[in-house]
């Protein structure tokens, strides 16, 4: 296990990278960390992948290889279940497919230092010269979830589905405990939001994909935002987590 | 036309019949389960071959629209098909936790480097 030095902010910090058939982009994910993200410790949770994702990961980082595929909320989970069991105090998800550049992860990390907050999202859309430029589709789909998920919290977010992501400890305590399975990314905003935690967004550039297939498939886009919807109206009588005070306690 | 209606009834119930049978045959259901599709299966059979099989149980439950009978008994199974459904729900997520367990325990052990012989295998 590689350890973290003392003097960077992203001591006792692990990256998540969960990654599903994902050989031919996650060496690169990986190794851009390392050059640009020192100090922290990188976690592969390889989702059952039958490509051999496993195999491709440089040695310097970690791999919790799942016995088969249970899906992106159950990869990420099984990343805070580890994150919270060796004692990290912050954790930072990012995909394994290449879409989240290395050197935009001190700005999650800043960001959750500075701003108070206890997850910091790292959205596309606030940044002033984006990279990334999803095909119209997918930005209608990604403004229905936004529009769902502000109206239901009340909150100005701005990218409820980026996977880019950083936390504190209270909130990888939470997650350890229970995350969502099916759509994470928008659910978890509005549990967190619910339970009391405080989330900011922060402007980073993304880029497209490198290689490995989206967990979206374009044609399911549609059933996509209608079981969004549908889940986060449920997730209005849910309560997964004690609220902040009793779980940071 | 009504021999036709029973026809279509008594394929109707043959089909869930055979599918909660061939399922169990092939070990993709437990027997505790496939109640629910053989009790959702056999009223459909005993219907068509029975005409006057609603208008019977709402003359004994006291129900003077024979349709609202009809809806009791559909709401009834539709209730049973629901708790299969939470059950369901409920293995699915012990199963997720259990396959995260395995995992932090394979890399615990250092196994994560290890092949499998059903690593060619889709998941």
């Amino acid at each position: 296990m590689q350890e973290s030095s003392d003097n960077t902010p992203a001591d006792r910090c692990l990256v998540i990278v969960p990654a599903y058939n994902e050989a031919g982009s996650v060496a690169q994910v990986v190794n851009d960390l390392r050059e640009h993200f020192r100090g922290a410790d990188v976690l592969v949770v390889d989702d059952g992948s039958t490509d051999g994702t496993h195999a491709a990961v440089p040695s310097h980082a970690l791999v919790l290889r799942l016995p088969f595929n249970l899906g992106i909320g159950g990869a990420v989970q099984a990343g805070y279940r580890y994150a919270y069991l060796h004692g990290y105090e912050i954790a930072f998800q990012i995909d394994g497919d290449g879409q989240h550049p290395a050197e935009e992860a001190h700005k999650l990390i800043d960001a959750l230092n500075t701003s108070g907050a206890d997850m910091v999202i790292g959205s596309r859309f606030l940044s002033e010269d984006p990279n990334y430029t999803p095909p119209a589709a997918r930005a209608a789909g990604i403004g229905v979830v936004r529009a769902f998920v502000n109206a239901l919290t009340g909150l100005p977010m701005t990218d409820c589905t980026s996977g880019f992501r950083a936390c504190n400890r209270g909130v990888i305590r939470a997650f350890a405990r229970w995350y969502p399975e099916d759509y994470p990314e928008p659910e978890v905003i509005l549990l967190l939001h619910r339970a009391g935690f405080k989330i900011k967004e922060t402007p980073v550039t993304m880029r497209e994909r490198t290689a490995g297939r989206t967990s979206i498939p374009f044609l399911k886009g549609v059933f996509y935002i209608l079981k969004v919807g549908f889940a986060l109206l449920l997730d209005l009588s849910r309560s997964p987590w004690p609220n902040k005070k009793a779980n940071t306690s | 036309m009504i021999i036709l209606r029973n026809l279509i009834v008594l394929a109707i119930g043959a089909t869930i019949l055979l599918m909660a049978v061939r399922s169990l045959r092939a070990g993709r259901l437990k027997e505790r389960y496939a109640l629910v599709f053989i009790l959702t299966g056999i009223p459909f059979l005993v219907l068509a071959l029975w005409r006057d099989g609603v208008g019977f149980i709402a003359d004994k439950l006291q129900i003077d629209y024979r349709t609202l009978a009809l809806i009791a008994v559909t709401m009834f199974f539709m209730l049973m098909i629901f708790k299969l459904l939470s059950i369901v729900s409920v293995q699915e997520r012990r199963i997720t936790t259990l396959a995260q367990n395995v995992g932090l325990l394979m890399h615990k052990q250092g196994l994560a480097d290890t092949t499998d012989e059903d690593d060619s295998q889709p998941a």
